[in-house]
């Protein structure tokens, strides 16, 4: 009895021991890659023990990322970030680095490579960025994610969110509260199994040089590892993305969104400040992911039909809040229609000779009304593309003619969703063309040919996980083949990925719904390292034509060799990561040559 | 005369006053109530549903009790409200579920609806072991097809037309997306015969697959009559919708190919890099007309996937869905993209030729090296355009070592020098441009943390 008393004392003093810094290790990983660490599995791409490092321009956010792996199971580790110092004292205060633990949790079979989904088959992806992990509960056993909520009663439980469609019901944000905590949490670790931390710097606009720091990893109060962390602010900050093939254009960034003040007011009943809040939230993270272009709700076509006053009242409001969050107000997509009403689509009429053919009576009042209140709201000036319908057959295509030929008499613009069969019905009155599926140099040619600006969608639709390929495909291969920017579809979708049914479609989603903001994801990462990489290839070709311009023989040659390297990255293969620093490289050379 | 007048009084008075002996027993039978049409029924659960979304179990009760007085329900929602019922009894243990029997000659459909439809009260109820003992859907068995290792594959039509190698033809196509066969309740108490019923056996496709120390050879042949047409272009040729995907949770190929005109377009989930290749730079595929109809090769060599090599335990999922003019069908079930519900592909007698195998992509990658390190090797050593400090530091190294290793590839070296050589030299010969990117970032990065 009493040696079993002591086998039991002995292993209980085993599961409690502090872990020491022996038998807590770490590797330091790359934050953008098309690996996919998952906790079983050794990084195959990490550097033991390494320094996590931070290479970012003013005011850039960059990430970093490393794995922890004790051998026994702790319940409690903490990590905290230290100030980041440089050589003379100055400091980066601990708070500019945000760390998140990147929840790994079942998807679709398909996960991490594709938006259809294979509902009954369950895999393992690193996907959501979280400050506590216990938001989602994973239940390795039935490969089943439950979310944690606080119900109308106020009062936790964790709801499960891998059911099929058949038996689904509707998760309701604005009576069970889905939220994060606002602070990172101490994180849990199971024996022998990895788990990835994320880091993100905001980098402060009045920083430069090297900074060093740590992140100390705290277990029963006691520090058992301090990860190094080494941060080099650039000096310089990052331009506005400018086309490839034209440095004046601008590269749109833009996406299809829910993210409304018309849905979240009928969502929470009229909630008014909650509704506003919400969008708050949205709007600011996107502008942290360079997503400075979503899709603005469209005036007088917005719901409260019983009230043109009222819609035209969240209209406002949602661009007062656009403005205020620091999205874009050069150029709106949306916020003027740009369809009208089916049956007028529909209606033979459509067929006869465009002079005999009559305008929908709400037309005129609809159009100039949505364009007064931009120019009141965010003044005179503002370009404007109204949609077009949603993948038009070529009949529809036709029979928008006339409501865009008054779009453009009183100065505004069409963006359609399209393909290069458009160019047989229409093209020269879309002024921005939206394609869907594979994108090619050849295909955004013919329409710059035109003078109309192009984007791509589906290609592939946002859901897969993989960073790296949301990178690369609205970033440098996009911008390499001369696209204008992005439009993809679509930002935030549900949070259950098992439900695709009839299109078996996963859940499309970059940010996940929550009650208070939207929960990040590594996809989202991957969208705004898209375009920091264009951000910079816009300074190097900004940097090489002032080169290039100075006429003297070395400096023309910087120029023209730095914009070789850009001509001849291939978009689908190079190792963005490596891409990125040759161009810091080319970048830092020619800022010292054109100085 | 009087009798007659008085039949024609009382069938008179009959008339009148309705009085007919099979008339009165009509009238005193209860009138057979009219059922609710499933549009009804459905607001009816629909109403259910949303009492059930308060989470209030007496509500849920006193709903079903007041629906079980009202005749015009049908055995439909009889049984759904049976079913409800049972779970709400079960307080949260599924194994404490009792089910009533399914009536008879409620169909499979109806069934699994009212399964359906009992999951969701508690869904929400937030009752999810219950929810999950009614709404769980049976994975149906997967086919599964046993390829094995030969000593040469054929890699062309007309090879697989003529080879004797033991490469059985795959059966188990299905017609695309029936929906009523992949839905089965998890309920071993019901028989529900849908998600075992062969749906379909009018395929006009069948594949046979086989593997050698050069690769994967996939013979998929159509039946058809119309074979000049097809190449014609007068007759619809299909199209192959094909996926494979090396073990569970791994990336998969997915490419289209269309027989007339040819082409083969591979789908771009991934980003190449170390780990992965697109197959359209590695894969040869043909199609020919042969005896009955057409056949259409795929050859995907070992290169493509030389870091994951299968063994006797390897189970990928292939997907073959023809969509031809017989119509879609899939080899196992499901949609596109359902790699679950695919087939399975395993391995015989690999590990025979493994060290064949081995040895091949030892050569192929030395080969490969050789032919394309020239322009890597020459771009670091550019004055002008490269960076010679890390050349020396860096590339010369890692070329020297390349040569090194390259200096024991020879078509006799030993097993031992083929393993060593499959484990080191490989990864770096094959990947050399993504290998020098990664040693390039870690020195570009070295150099901007360093004072």
């Amino acid at each position: 009895m009493k040696r079993k008393m002591f086998y039991i004392a002995a292993f209980a003093a085993l599961l409690t021991a502090p872990v020491s810094a022996q038998n807590l290790e770490y590797s330091v990983v790359p934050a953008m890659s098309s690996v996919k660490h998952l906790p079983d599995e050794e990084p195959t791409d990490g550097v033991k023990s390494g320094t996590v490092g931070i290479i970012a321009a003013k005011g850039e956010f960059e990430s970093a990322s490393f794995l922890l792996k004790s051998d026994r199971t702790v319940k409690k580790a903490v990590l905290t970030p230290t100030d980041l110092k440089n050589a003379k004292g100055d400091t980066i205060p601990a708070s500019a680095l945000d760390l998140k633990v990147l929840k790994v949790w079942y998807q679709a079979g398909t996960g991490w490579h594709s938006y259809f989904a294979d509902v009954t088959g369950r895999t393992q992806v690193p996907e959501l960025l979280l400050n506590d992990e216990t938001l989602i509960k994973v239940d390795h056993a039935t490969k089943d994610n439950y979310l944690r909520v606080i119900n109308a009663a106020g009062k936790a439980e964790y709801v499960w969110i891998s059911n099929y469609a058949e038996i689904d019901v509707p998760l309701n944000l604005w009576q069970d509260t889905v939220a994060d905590t606002p602070t990172f949490q101490p994180i849990s670790l199971d024996s022998g199994k990895w788990k990835q931390i994320w880091v993100t710097l905001e980098a402060p606009k009045a920083a430069e040089g090297l900074y060093k720091g740590a992140i100390d990893v705290t277990i029963d109060g006691k520090t058992v590892q301090k990860i190094p962390v080494a941060v080099r602010v650039l000096p310089f900050e990052l331009p506005a993305p400018m086309t490839n093939y034209d440095l004046t254009k601008e590269f749109y960034c833009g996406i299809l969104t829910s993210d409304q003040l018309n849905r979240y007011l009928q969502q929470s009943k009229m909630d008014w400040a909650r509704s506003e809040a919400r969008l708050r939230a949205s709007y600011r993270n996107m502008k942290r992911h360079n997503l400075v272009h979503p899709n603005l709700p469209t005036a007088r076509n917005l719901g409260f039909r019983h009230s043109t006053e009222l819609a035209d009242r969240v209209f406002r409001r949602n661009l007062e809040i656009y403005k205020e969050c620091g999205m874009d107000t050069k150029t709106l997509f949306d916020a003027v229609r740009g369809i009208p009403d089916y049956a007028y689509l529909k209606h033979k009429d459509r067929n006869l000779p465009l002079a005999e053919q009559k305008l929908p009576d709400y037309w005129e009042r609809d159009i100039l009304a949505g364009k007064k209140m931009v120019e009141e709201v965010l003044g005179k000036g503002v370009t404007v593309y109204c949609f077009g319908w949603d993948e038009p057959g070529m009949r529809t295509l036709r029979a928008e003619r006339l409501p865009w030929k008054f779009l453009h008499d009183n100065g505004l613009k069409v963006i359609s969703s399209a393909h290069s069969g458009h160019l047989l019905h229409a093209g020269y009155n879309e002024d921005f063309v939206d394609l869907g599926g594979t994108y090619e140099k050849a295909e955004a040619a013919k329409w710059h040919a035109i003078g109309t600006r192009v984007t791509t969608y589906a290609a592939p639709h946002t859901g897969p996980e993989n960073p790296d390929v949301v990178r690369r495909n609205h970033g440098l291969d996009l911008y390499l083949s001369d696209y204008d920017g992005t439009y993809n579809y679509i930002l935030n979708n549900r949070w259950n990925d098992f439900t695709g049914a009839a299109y078996n479609f996963r859940s499309f989603s970059w940010v996940y719904d929550g009650s208070l903001e939207p929960i990040n994801t590594i996809q989202f990462v991957g969208y705004r390292e898209a375009i920091d990489d264009v951000n910079y290839a816009t300074l190097l070709r900004q940097l090489a034509r002032k080169a290039i311009a100075t006429g003297k023989t070395e400096n023309v040659y910087a120029g023209r060799i730095a914009l070789q390297y850009l001509a001849l990255i291939d978009g689908k293969k190079a190792d963005l990561n490596t891409v990125r620093l040759e161009m810091i490289n080319h970048i830092l050379h020619l800022r010292k040559l054109v100085k | 005369m009087k009798f007659k007048a008085l039949l024609f009084a009382l069938a008179g008075a009959v008339m009148l006053t309705g009085f007919s002996p099979a008339l009165q027993a009509q009238k005193k039978a209860p009138a057979k109530p009219q059922k609710y049409d499933a549009r009804t029924t459905n607001n009816k659960i629909n109403a259910l549903l949303n009492v059930s979304a308060e989470r209030d179990i007496q509500k849920i009760r006193a709903m079903i009790a007041d629906y079980r007085k009202d005749a015009k329900f049908g055995t439909d929602a009889l049984y759904t409200f049976d079913l409800i019922e049972a779970g709400l009894n079960a307080k949260g243990n599924p194994k404490a579920v009792k089910l009533p029997k399914t009536p008879e000659g409620m169909s499979a459909n109806a069934v699994s609806n009212a399964f359906f439809s009992t999951a969701k009260v508690f869904m929400y109820l937030r009752d999810y072991p219950i929810a999950q003992f009614f709404g769980t859907v049976r994975q149906k068995e997967v086919p599964v097809y046993v390829c094995n290792a030969v000593a040469l594959a054929p890699k062309d039509v007309t090879g697989w037309e003529t080879t004797k190698i033991n490469a059985p033809v795959a059966t188990g196509f299905e017609k695309y997306n029936e929906k009523a066969a992949a839905l089965l309740i998890n309920d071993v108490n019901s028989v529900r015969d849908s998600a075992t019923l062969k749906s379909d056996k009018n395929c006009p496709v069948s594949f046979r697959v086989a593997a050698d120390k050069y690769g994967i050879s996939i013979y998929i042949k159509a039946v058809t009559a119309k074979t000049d047409e097809i190449f014609a272009g007068l007759a619809y040729g299909g199209m192959y919708e094909m996926y494979l995907q090396p073990g569970q949770g791994e990336f998969y190929y997915q490419w289209l190919y269309y027989v007339n005109p040819e082409k083969c377009n591979e789908a771009e989930w991934m980003t190449p890099g170390k780990h992965y290749r697109f197959l359209k730079e590695y894969m040869e595929y043909d199609s020919k007309a042969v005896e009955g109809g057409i056949g259409t090769v795929f050859f995907i060599p070992w290169t493509t996937l030389y870091d994951r090599l299968p063994d006797a335990k390897s189970e990928w999922k292939l997907g073959v869905v023809p969509w031809v003019a017989e119509g879609g069908f899939t080899w196992g079930s499901g949609q596109v993209h359902e790699l679950n519900k695919f087939g399975t592909l395993k391995f015989a007698g690999l590990e025979k030729i493994m060290p064949d195998i081995k040895r091949q992509l030892v050569m192929a990658a030395w080969g490969k090296y050789k032919k394309e390190n020239g322009a890597v090797l020459t771009f670091w050593n550019d004055e002008q355009r490269g960076d010679r400090k890390f050349e020396a530091e860096v590339v010369i190294p890692l070329r020297d070592k390349c040569t090194e290793w390259g200096k024991l590839v020879k078509a006799d070296m030993d097993a031992a020098t083929v393993e060593m050589l499959f484990k080191e030299a490989v990864p770096v010969w094959n990947e050399f441009k993504f290998v020098v990117d990664d040693l390039r970032t870690q020195y570009l990065q070295k150099q901007l943390l360093s004072e």
